[in-house]
């Protein structure tokens, strides 16, 4: 059932866990080589750079390939119903498909680009081929993404991609939100629906996240453990709910109209950041602690957005201040490190030679001829792009 | 498979002894937990914040606020950050600083930003270099390459060489580069290739003499896709077709060279790609048009068979054993 060779894919897991000791000074440079080999992977998996060049040439040589054969077909199928270009569309995805599975078994690939690119080569043809056969029915747009939920569905069980993942993750959304305006009443739940299950995917991934058949899953299952944080937020967030209620009514006023339960959204945009960053400090769990810092920008542009008269310009120097005094502070506080949590690098990442490209990009931007000028907001800000 | 599962199997196969495993069971118990990148980037967003901040608000209350006042707030913060800078650093050295101080760094990049401020005001003020526009950019420029070099760090380094192209009228923050139109006369792509060219002697030359290593790949990555881009534009644009392409590929070779030398993937990506539209381009220019479509499709498929094989081969030719890098 699962394209990868299971074992090896968890070896993955348990390699990182010892580099990580390694990194740590736990283990010495040949202690790490012989645990390494005592969890041997014997898949394809290139550097980043090398993937993305890799999937590139591999969705140009997918496209031109398709391109190639339809040339003997286009006559052919020129005045046919589409329903007769599906059996075109899924001849692409067997073709695909073949070549997906003879590149996973024979070259070991695992994501290494290749088998991205073929993999959704064949998950697109086969979803157009559904697509083209069901066009002529007229179906409400939930009826077409749930004909598709589960082949997406059986792709991760098969694969464990993460694009895949995340398209999954999101017609599955969209089924659930699409349905629920269909009714009066799961227009005014909506909120609470999403707030429900999101919170329910979260607690059963965190559940299961530890077992062992389900190591497979790993990086589908972080993406889905994070996009469940993302959601159960914004399912409860007043500005997502307050417009996105005056768009499912219809309503296109200047202010949108109040929503009911109002007071219990304001206390859950106030609030679940403070708790997401509270127990992402607690439990050590970086994914909590990003999301809710996240949320923390984002429930301050909510209250922005209906409440705040302080104009711009005091409300970013005032935010730009009291961040750099907060992460200051906390830098010097935390130096030794206090409650297990440390201000200390504590490992030293590849990123830093990224870093200074971002430099380049944000704040790179030297007073240039035309530019002399004084003018605009732009002026001397971060992110200014070629304005000045 | 639990970390509890890892040590009992390493334990069992003897590469580790018990004692030793519990030792890793207690560290990581203890372990902290390490806030250092989320500090660093509310550190970054807050400066960005900041300052753009304040550049409204002096703009918007220009006439309320005598500019000597403006001018003797904005040097003060440049030369209070800089004279941080110049108390509480580390000596200088050749090599790269492994264990750089975080408030070091910042108020270097702050005050560098703020130079940059006032600078424009005071051109924009009191016309202070007249209509010499190059001295205004250059001398960033300089004093930027300094520091950078004086105090070790590559985001200064970065802006530095930004404002050397900007000098020479160019812009070459990396997502400038894919903008159109930029290199839109003869003059200033030549000069684009020439500055590009000269990034990645420098890049080189600062790697063989040993002289601030690290720095080699912000000059590489800058110079790298200033030159390719420059001289791919020539290419499309150009009547001397033959001699830009002859230039590709020798570039293209030359980073793949390099890439294979350093196990640097990024290079190897950068000469592969731009050399392969280089190459694809000129190939369609030579060939007549009457090839036709089954043809062209065949081109784009073996060539791209070619590209994949090749990389996926890769470790072999480059004869990569387990250390990577970027």
């Amino acid at each position: 059932m699962k394209a990868y060779n299971q074992q090896e894919v968890e070896n993955i897991h348990h390699q990182q866990i010892i580099e990580d000791w390694h990194s740590r000074g736990l283990l010495s440079d040949e202690q790490l080589a012989k645990s390494i080999n005592a969890f041997p992977v014997s898949f394809y998996r290139p550097n980043i750079f090398v993937k993305a060049g890799l999937f590139l040439f591999t969705a140009l040589a997918s496209i031109c390939g398709a391109g190639f054969i339809s040339i003997f077909f286009i006559e052919i199928l020129d005045n046919a119903s589409l329903r007769y270009w599906s059996i075109l569309a899924w001849f692409y995805a067997l073709l695909f498909g073949v070549f997906l599975e003879f590149f996973i078994k024979q070259r070991k690939l695992f994501h290494s680009g290749v088998d991205n690119a073929l993999l959704y080569a064949t998950l697109s043809c086969f979803l157009a081929g559904i697509f083209f056969i069901i066009q002529d029915l007229h179906f409400p747009l939930w009826l077409s993404l749930g004909f598709c939920l589960p082949f997406l569905f059986l792709t991760i069980i098969r694969y464990s991609e993460l694009l895949t993942g995340f398209i999954t993750y999101v017609c599955f959304w969209a089924i659930v939100c699409l349905l629920s305006v269909e009714f009066p009443l799961g227009k005014i739940i909506l909120p609470f629906v999403i707030i429900i299950l999101s919170g329910g995917v979260y607690l059963l991934i965190k559940k299961i996240q530890n077992l062992e058949q389900i190591q497979y899953y790993n990086n589908v299952l972080t993406l889905f453990e994070t996009a469940s944080l993302v959601l159960f937020y914004l399912g409860g967030n007043y500005l997502i709910v307050r417009e996105g209620n005056a768009l499912i009514n219809n309503i296109f006023l200047n202010v949108s109209p109040q929503i009911s339960f109002a007071p219990f959204f304001y206390l859950f945009t106030a609030f679940i950041p403070l708790v997401y960053i509270y127990l992402g400090l607690k439990k050590k769990d970086r994914t909590l602690l990003v999301t809710g810092l996240l949320a923390v920008v984002f429930s301050i542009i909510t209250y922005r957005f209906y409440f705040s008269n302080i104009p711009k310009e005091i409300a970013l120097t005032i935010a730009g201040s009291l961040m750099i005094i907060l992460s200051v502070f906390l830098n010097n506080y935390l130096k030794k490190g206090k409650w297990g949590i440390t201000a200390q690098a504590t490992d030293s990442s590849k990123l830093s030679n990224f870093e200074s490209l971002l430099v380049a990009q944000v704040f790179g931007q030297a007073p240039q001829q035309k530019g002399m000028e004084f003018g605009g907001g732009d002026f001397g800000g971060g992110g200014a792009g070629d304005k000045y | 498979m639990s970390k509890e599962e890892i040590l009992e199997r390493l334990v069992t196969q003897e590469i580790i002894v018990a004692k030793q495993a519990s030792f890793i069971r207690d560290d990581d118990r203890k372990h902290p937990f390490s806030i250092h990148w989320e500090l660093k980037t509310i550190l970054y967003a807050g400066i960005s914040l900041l300052s753009s901040g304040l550049g409204i608000l002096i703009y918007l209350n220009i006439d309320q606020i005598s500019h000597q006042a403006i001018v003797a707030a904005i040097s003060a913060l440049t030369i209070a950050c800089f004279a941080y800078c110049f108390r509480k650093h580390q000596p200088f050295s050749r090599y790269e600083n492994t264990n750089p101080l975080l408030f070091v760094d910042f108020s270097l990049l702050l005050g560098c930003l703020t130079f940059i401020t006032l600078e424009g005001y005071l051109q924009f003020q009191y016309k202070f270099f007249g209509d010499q526009y190059d001295i205004a950019t250059i001398i960033p420029a300089i004093l930027f390459a300094f520091l950078a070099y004086y105090f070790d760090h590559k985001g200064v380094l970065s802006m530095a060489i930004t404002a050397f192209a900007s000098y020479l009228g160019l812009k070459i923050a990396p997502l400038n580069l894919i903008q159109s139109g930029q290199f839109s006369s003869r003059n200033i792509a030549i000069t684009a290739i020439l500055f590009g060219l000269t990034l990645i002697l420098l890049g080189i030359l600062s790697e063989k003499k040993d002289f601030k290593k690290h720095f080699s790949f912000t000059y590489l990555t800058l110079g790298g896709n200033l030159a390719f881009g420059a001289l791919l534009y020539q290419l499309f644009s150009a009547d001397l077709k033959l001699l830009y392409f002859i230039f590709i590929s020798g570039m293209s070779y030359g980073f793949i060279w390099y890439a294979r030398k350093n196990l640097s993937y990024l290079f190897l990506l950068m000469g592969v790609i731009y050399g392969y539209i280089g190459f694809t381009y000129s190939l369609f220019y030579y060939v007549p048009t009457e090839i036709g479509l089954i043809l062209t499709y065949f081109y784009f498929i073996a060539s791209s068979l070619c590209v994949i094989i090749f990389l996926l081969k890769i470790k072999e030719i480059l004869g990569v054993k387990k250390h990577e890098s970027l």
